[in-house]
């Protein structure tokens, strides 16, 4: 199987590029001392997902660079390494030549060997001393908050009304500004173009001043002029041209007295340069490349909207109650123009799957060289699509499935045949749509999850208590536990016990699950379900009381009338309800939103039975409303999170209805004190 | 031929007046003649203008020509500080 990965580098790149800049934004962020443990964790997986990419893609030098790194972290997170500013410094330069090194390889260019050398013996120097830093011994640039301008304006920038002088005029009133002149472009006097700009400028501005200010300044001249921005305390190599260039010493620009500090230059100019990249990659990556032909079909539909809309409006002007048949058609067909509309505009969202497979053969075929590993590797339903936000989301965590599985699951060639195997492994890449899902499933024919060491390895970690008995599914689960890992050496494949944990994370914050199925000695298999977008989904609105709520369609199982002697109180546990022959938790909504109006009674309602991984559970509703899709809009980003709703939607009457969240109703019912806060917030 | 050229700089020194500055200086320099600028009572200054006549001292320094300032509006001592020209109108040893 020949597949060309250079067409997911760019992808590789912005999402490097990202990642460097949270690294950035985290290590800024970070107080000495006592860490915040959701920064360092944070910063510890972009350095982590770089590597990775890094690995798969044959970038030997940054995987190699952010081994170092990601050790380094790896400290911190475990509490063996206080975050001293030097250490937190040295994270921030090895932030820069990642960038700078990313960059490189992005453009084909030769890596500054020097510097990624300096910085990576720096941090082997660190993780070889002992881990208790003095933090005095931080260097004091380290406090100085501020930022280093490069601004070398286009010649034609004078002649569009901008002056410089405007410019660190207002830079000034920001903080303290140092103006260091550069005059060596300046020509002879009789070469002179009195309107055209020659000289540049590199400014220290010191003060507790943000970037985007500094953006806002300079926004004017954006195009007309070479314009860098660094941290001041980053750039160590500042000092050595911040001398000032003085008047007497340029009587010609070529003279030997700047070949030096042009070269210092360069170096600061590279480094801020790639920071002014990584900001503008930022813009790329919410962009999204649309092929003509379904912009074109769009503009189509928007065309039948119009129409629709200018018969709609005729109809309208004078109307007569003879007319009601055409206004019923017309409105008709503005729903139908909506809805195709609509499916248009999601259909530019999506893209095949195999935008986040195909980057896995390169993967598997180097990770199982590395590890004496004979490995096959199938990829099947590439074509299924799915939303380009949830794709974006989704690569990290299948990559860390993907290695996972080579690293845990696939034995060594030996011991397949050992069991009885063919040599190769087998692992399995599928995906497919189920309901409004998509599946993906990653298996192998490995020697499956060791129920014996992981329960072990949990008791000493103290996640589980000495001596319980724990089903295998139960164990299994305890993979996804925050900071476990099995490994017995920490190797740059796995071990870190970064991974499970984030990945159900990463997929939960989605709306999907993950989950595990495993034999010993036949191998594993992990299946993701995710929904196909994030922003729309089919609701069944239901009424409880006064109110109007959405249940997600996918989750619905059935609504059944209740019949007299179906309900059994289980001591403890609330009230069952008898469906055929098993039995489902019965949870009254009107109580878990705390409602005065509506009906207890059993046999005025319906219930609606919704499952969840599986579990159901039978939800008591006054009555079942329109089924229609809705948009859905965070409750998280707009208030804040709430169990047992996953978000709120605006109701064709302009009424906000909250929408469900299964997984949520199920866990208050499992834990009752979860649902508290939502009754606070419903008497509120 | 000893005669001093005079620039009265005015009150307004920006890029539209350049053109007509950098020729008289630039007849000065080819000529010799020793050059008297007035920037005294300038109250507005941009750095087009601020270019001009800091290349044209650079240079008149180097070639030993007599440059004469006058004493400098504020406007026009700001404007160079602002742009980190280090006071090149000053008369210095």
């Amino acid at each position: 199987m020949s597949i060309d990965v250079s067409q997911f580098h760019q992808v590789f790149f912005e999402e490097s590029f990202e990642g460097l800049d949270a690294m950035e934004m985290g290590l800024l962020g970070m107080q000495e001392g006592s860490p915040d443990m959701e920064i360092v964790n944070t910063i510890f997986r972009a350095a982590h997902s770089i590597k990775g990419g890094a690995g798969t893609f044959g970038f030997a030098q940054v995987s190699e660079f952010t081994h170092g790194l990601e050790t380094l972290l790896d400290q911190m997170r475990n509490g063996q390494r206080d975050v001293s500013s030097e250490a937190v410094n040295l994270l921030l330069q090895a932030v820069d030549v990642l960038r700078e090194m990313l960059t490189a390889v992005q453009q084909s260019e030769d890596v500054d060997c020097w510097r990624v050398n300096e910085v990576s013996t720096q941090i082997e120097a660190l993780l070889g001393s002992d881990s208790d830093l003095p933090a005095a011994e931080a260097p004091s640039e380290a406090t100085a908050s501020g930022w280093l301008i490069d601004f070398k304006p286009h010649p034609h920038l004078l002649q569009t009304g901008n002056d410089p002088i405007r410019l660190f005029n207002e830079l000034r009133e920001l903080g303290q500004l140092t103006v260091t002149l550069n005059s060596a472009g300046l020509p002879a006097f009789s070469d002179l173009d009195p309107e055209e700009s020659y000289l540049s400028w590199q400014l220290a501005l010191e003060g507790d001043v943000s970037l985007a200010q500094i953006n806002e300044i300079f926004e004017w001249v954006e195009g007309d002029c070479d314009l860098t921005i660094s941290p001041l305390a980053s750039a160590d190599t500042a000092e050595v041209i911040d001398e000032p260039v003085a008047v007497e010493d340029m009587p010609s620009p070529q003279a030997e007295i700047i070949s030096e500090p042009a070269q210092a230059a360069n170096t600061v100019k590279s480094t801020a340069a790639e920071s002014k990249k990584a900001v503008k990659n930022d813009a790329a990556l919410a962009s999204i490349r649309v092929s003509t032909d379904k912009v074109d079909s769009l503009i189509n539909l928007v065309g039948e909207l119009v129409i629709t809309q200018s018969m709609l409006s005729q109809l309208g002007e004078n109307f007569d109650p003879s007319r009601l048949a055409q206004l019923i058609d017309g409105l008709e067909q503005l729903e139908r123009n909506t809805r195709e509309l609509q499916e248009g505009i999601m259909r530019i969202r999506m893209l095949p799957i195999s935008f986040a497979f195909n980057r896995f053969p390169r993967l598997v075929h180097d990770l199982s060289g590395k590890m004496g590993k004979q490995v096959e590797l199938q990829l099947s339903g590439e074509q299924t699509e799915l939303d380009k936000t949830v794709m974006e989301k989704i690569g990290d965590p299948l990559v860390h499935l993907v290695r996972n599985s080579l690293d845990h699951g696939l034995e060594t060639p030996e011991k397949r045949l050992a069991a009885g195997k063919p040599e190769s492994g087998l692992l399995q890449l599928n995906a497919y749509h189920q309901g409004g899902n998509i599946v993906i499933e990653i298996s192998d024919d490995g020697a499956g999850l060791n129920e014996d060491k992981i329960l072990q390895k949990a008791i000493e970690k103290g996640l589980v208590p000495a001596g319980e008995q724990l089903s295998a599914d139960k164990i299994h689960e305890l993979i996804f536990m925050p900071g476990f890992s099995t490994a017995d050496v920490v190797s740059d494949v796995s071990g870190r016990g970064v991974g499970m944990d984030v990945v159900r994370k990463n997929i939960n914050s989605l709306g999907g699950s993950v989950e595990v199925v495993s034999e010993r000695g036949v191998g594993s298999t992990f299946t993701i379900r995710l929904p196909l977008t994030l922003a729309i989904m089919d609701g069944q609105t239901i009424q409880v009381g006064d109110q109007k709520y959405i249940i997600p369609l996918i989750s619905i199982i059935e609504s059944v009338e209740i019949k007299p002697g179906t309900v059994k109180n289980v001591t403890g546990k609330g009230e069952v309800y008898t469906l055929r022959d098993e039995y489902v938790p019965l949870i009254r909504l009107r109580e878990v939103f705390n409602l005065d109006v509506g009906s207890d009674t059993l046999d005025e309602g319906l219930l609606v039975v919704v499952e969840f991984e599986d579990r159901k559970v039978g939800l008591f509703v006054d009555e079942l409303l329109a089924q229609q899709q809705v948009v859905i809009k965070s409750l998280e980003t707009n208030y804040r999170k709430v169990t047992g709703i996953a978000g709120a939607t605006i109701l064709g009457d302009g009424t906000v209805a909250l929408i469900l969240d299964i997984a949520g109703l199920q866990a208050m019912y499992r834990d009752p004190a979860l649902a508290k806060p939502l009754r606070t917030i419903q008497a509120a | 031929m000893n005669s001093i050229c005079e620039i009265p700089c005015g009150e307004q020194l920006t890029i539209t007046h350049c053109a007509d500055i950098y020729a008289q200086l630039l007849l000065a320099m080819t000529e010799g003649q020793a050059v008297s600028i007035d920037v005294s009572q300038v109250e507005r200054v941009d750095t087009a203008a601020l270019q001009l006549l800091y290349g044209f001292q650079r240079e008149a320094k180097a070639q030993g020509l007599v440059t004469i300032w006058s004493q400098a509006s504020k406007v026009f001592c700001d404007a160079v500080d602002i742009l980190g020209m280090d006071q090149f109108y000053l008369q210095k040893a």
